[in-house]
């Protein structure tokens, strides 16, 4: 059966309005970030891409930037490596206290980035690891593993064992069956766990504001130390190319596995 | 719109139910063509045909979830194309039951009431007395969830008789259910009908259901009807080769007219020559068919001609033989009389009444 | 033991990592949180409730947690008004325009919450793209001053947050049997009925676990308020930042951080509760 629009005139305004409120200041980021002016200003006399080429003049954004791109990945990927046997041992086994490791593996997702940020600063400190990369990659595991779990746990409890099982029966060793089947059926959901993480990693602020030091500073922190101090057409130009870096994952990722599962984690 | 005249006409018409030269398009795709089907009060018809045949798209259409894009559909005589389906007054019930879940079984029952505005004494009275007629009083204040299938499926129906409508509708109603209860719910199904007396349309792709139930089946095919008549009827005569198909297996041999004579023709398939009731212009290539239970198997050389059997199932009731022969593979089903029959490998004889062989229109 | 072994070791990693990393420092951010601070010579090694108390006497505090919930309820709300019914329209969509819509409300969540606040900056300040256009057209002559108030603050987070619902109000549409809808129509409600009766009972799950998710990240945001708001209209996320960064109270920081956990966990704990008890029944 083929289905059709089935909203009403009232119902399309409403949800252009609605689109509109969400796009506007994505779209206005975007706008300012062509000015030709030195001042915050719509781009009314030509685009110009003067305040891109000045990023390349302010080294501290452009460092953030690939700081905030390292830690993600070592974060995701311990994150990840960390999720799939958890999601393992909660998919495959009965055993006293699996709802509360559970639970407790997802209870970052409770605790206010804010309340984070205070605990691991005091922590950090004390360990001496303050503003070093092993320190920052522990807090960012803890905080995006929710995310990494809750994807690879679903394609790990959603997958057909019998595929498994009938690799053993066609004579596929232990070894070979989890190379060979498993990994490939709960690669789409790895990946995706993955991919969540990375971004819930970079683009995290409130938390990394606490650990973050001069030397390890990540783009979100770097931004908003730039704009509590002024707000001008520069930082609109980095954020307009983190719109831009966004907009071409958003859509791959779309393409691979559909937004709304993703984030739903279905 | 038809002009005045005509429409004037189209009042004139006794039947209950009418659709008008009725198509459905979806952008380019043509989900109903130039459908038409007059239905009278009280009866019982089925809509059959395989998915996608554009039997949904017709019961929409009459419910008024889709409008036309041609035609006109009138019940009782007043035009309903363009009305809205809460101004229809038809009860349907739908293939996911769509009970709402939300409420319990008497509200979901009392809920058509509830939009009529009828006193809640008397909602009360009716839901009970319809509750009864389905058999799940004890079940009133349950919540969906609560029940089993078959349950759901007389909440259902109780919900879209209550309102005492002028025409039923049911969306492949038994598809859900298991298919022991699907046999006991289609005698209850008609019998309630019977006893409401209620004009009712069947939609569903189970030609045994449809043979069951109706009082006329309306065999659909690629958006168009193929074959409208009685059960039995159509069986017998099922005109062409996707209406004998669809309701039942067809043994359908190519043959060609050698000879006509006195309402029957001489086909010849494959240098056998069959005598059958018909007419046909001769020299003209036909279909012709002849369904498994119509024909026997006797000992070699004594039926038409001969064949071999190659394989031999037992059903319990029947059993089913693939024989080889000139008119190449074919099917046969036979009683279980108790009796040992031919077994696989030997070569038998086939043969048939005259009369139980049709020939097919070429589609 | 032995079938008991696997899983254990299976979760080790990720155990000890979630004990050295979220159980010490939470433990011991509760304990710094009954140190006490003096300016001159930091943090002192005793214990009491006196910061716990700071927070309760003083009317300075309260304002702050009444703006900072104020404003969760405000968000919620709005969110629930605007977001449940773009969900439903949503639903009822062609399906190319919808994975468009889809893509457009969604795609913003991976952007980081410091671009899109940077969007309202560039909207509403005093040089902001609003002001040029309504002077540029000639409504005003001086800037709407819209920047550091409370309501540029809740539309912003509206805005941040609003997706959330959108998608948990969908998820739940997804499992609406479409056919329902049909059925109340040809039992003769109106479509205004059939929403209110039949759609709205069936979304209210999602709608309530939308807000839920909206309200505590509402309640603990940091960067919208902090940019949006400046440094007088302070909430919870802000005041613990400033303990901890500034001022360098961090006994007291710490104590408004267990404060705002505390109260994000009782509130969605009870919350649940609420809900589970009042839709176990009837939904699946």
């Amino acid at each position: 059966m083929k289905r059709y629009d089935k909203n009403g005139p009232l119902a399309l305004v409403f949800n252009f309005v609605f689109l509109l409120f969400i796009l506007a200041p994505l779209v206005v980021v975007c706008l300012v970030a062509f000015t030709d002016k030195g001042y915050l200003s719509l781009p009314r006399d030509g685009l110009s891409v003067r305040w891109f080429v000045a990023i390349l003049d302010h080294p501290e954004f452009v460092d953030a930037f690939w700081y905030s791109i390292y830690l993600a990945l070592g974060s995701a990927t311990v994150a990840v490596a960390l999720a799939i046997p958890a999601a393992m041992a909660t998919a495959r086994y009965k055993f006293p206290g699996r709802g509360l490791i559970m639970a407790f593996f997802m209870s970052p997702l409770m605790i206010p980035h804010v309340v984070l940020g205070v605990a691991f600063l005091s922590y950090l400190s004390s360990l001496g690891w303050s503003g070093t990369y092993i320190g920052l990659v522990a807090c960012h595991v803890v905080l995006i593993m929710p995310y990494a779990l809750r994807l690879v746990l679903a394609s790990v409890t959603g997958m057909d064992r019998s595929a498994e099982l009938a690799a053993k029966s066609l004579g596929a060793s232990k070894w070979t069956t989890f190379r060979r089947v498993t990994i490939p059926l709960i690669l789409p959901g790895v990946t995706g766990g993955w991919v969540l993480a990375f971004i819930t990693s970079f683009d995290e602020l409130t938390m990394t504001l606490f650990i973050a030091s001069p030397s390890s500073t990540t783009l979100p922190v770097r931004m908003y130390q730039h704009i509590t101090e002024t707000i001008d057409p520069l930082i609109a130009s980095v954020s307009a190319v983190i719109i831009f870096i966004t907009m071409i994952m958003m859509i791959i990722l779309d393409r691979i596995f559909g937004l709304d599962k993703l984030l739903v984690g279905k | 719109m038809p002009p005045f005249f005509l429409k004037l006409n189209l009042v004139n018409q006794m039947s209950f139910l009418s659709l008008k030269n009725i198509s459905k398009r979806f952008g380019d795709f043509v989900a109903v063509e130039d459908f038409n089907l007059e239905v009278d009060k009280g009866e019982f018809i089925s809509l059959l045909g395989p998915s996608g045949c554009g039997k949904t798209t017709t019961l929409n259409m009459i419910a008024g979830f889709e409008e036309p894009t041609t035609g006109a559909i009138q019940i009782d005589g007043r035009d309903m194309t363009h009305v809205s389906p809460n101004a229809r007054d038809i009860g349907i019930v739908f293939q996911s039951y769509a009970l709402f879940p939300h409420m319990t079984v008497a509200e979901n029952v009392g809920f058509g009431l509830e939009m009529r505005k009828v006193g809640k004494q008397e909602r009360r009275e009716r839901v009970m007395e319809t509750l009864e007629l389905v058999g799940l009083t004890e079940f009133a204040e349950r919540v969906p969830k609560a029940l089993s299938g078959g349950q759901r499926q007389r909440v259902a129906l109780a919900r879209a008789i209550v309102i005492r409508p002028q025409l039923l509708l049911l969306d492949e109603p038994l598809s859900a259910l298991d298919a022991k209860i699907r046999e006991s719910m289609q005698v209850e199904l008609r019998n309630i009908q019977r006893t409401v007396g209620i004009t009712t349309i069947l939609v569903t792709h189970d030609q045994a259901e449809a043979m069951a139930m109706s009082d006329r089946i309306a065999v659909m095919n690629m958006g168009r009807m193929a074959r409208l008549g009685e059960p039995f009827e159509i069986y017998e005569k099922p005109g062409d080769s996707f209406t004998s198909n669809f309701l039942g297996s067809t043994n359908i041999f190519d043959g060609e007219v050698q000879d006509e004579l006195e309402g029957q023709v001489l086909v010849n398939c494959s240098d056998i020559g069959l005598h059958i009731p018909g007419s046909a212009a001769k020299g003209a290539r036909v279909s012709v068919a002849i369904r498994p239970e119509k024909v026997g198997l006797v000992q070699a050389g004594k039926g038409i001609f001969n064949a071999k059997v190659r394989t031999r199932i037992f059903l319990g009731t029947c059993w089913a033989y693939q024989v080889e022969s000139d008119l190449g593979s074919f099917n046969v089903t036979l009683q279980n009389t108790g009796h040992s029959v031919a077994g696989e490998g030997e070569t038998v004889g086939v043969t048939w009444h005259d009369d139980a062989v049709r020939i097919l229109a070429e589609r | 033991m032995n079938r008991l072994l696997p899983p254990y070791l299976l979760n080790g990693p990720a155990l000890i990592i979630f004990v050295v990393m979220l159980v010490v420092p939470m433990v011991m951010t509760f304990i710094l949180s009954f140190n006490s601070f003096d300016f001159y010579g930091g943090i002192k090694p005793d214990y009491g409730w006196h910061n716990y108390l700071e927070v309760v006497q003083d009317s300075y505090f309260h304002e702050i947690f009444l703006r900072t919930y104020g404003i969760a309820i405000a968000v919620t709300f709005l969110c629930a008004l605007i977001g449940a019914p773009e969900a439903y329209i949503l639903s009822r969509m062609s399906k190319t325009w919808r994975s468009l819509c889809l893509l457009a409300i969604l795609g913003p969540l991976l952007i980081s919450v410091i671009v899109r606040t940077l969007g309202w900056a560039l909207l509403i300040g005093n040089n902001g793209v609003v002001n040029e256009i309504l002077i540029g057209i000639g409504i005003i002559e001086t800037p709407l001053k819209m920047m550091f108030t409370t309501g540029s603050v809740i539309v912003a987070l509206v805005h941040v947050l609003v997706p959330f619902m959108v998608l948990s109000v969908w998820t739940t549409l997804q499992k609406l049997d479409p056919q329902v809808e049909n059925a109340a129509l040809s039992l003769g409600a109106s479509h205004f009925t059939t929403l209110r009766r039949v759609v709205l009972p069936q979304v209210m799950p999602g709608v309530l676990a939308g807000s839920l998710i909206v309200f505590a990240l509402t309640a603990s945001a940091f960067a919208t308020p902090s940019i949006l708001g400046g440094r007088r209209l302070k909430v919870v996320a802000t005041t613990a930042y400033d303990e901890y960064l500034n001022t360098l109270n961090w006994p007291l920081g710490a104590s408004i951080a267990v404060i705002l956990l505390i109260a994000n966990v009782v509130v969605v704990m009870s919350y649940n509760r609420y809900v589970e008890k009042k839709y176990a029944a009837v939904f699946d």
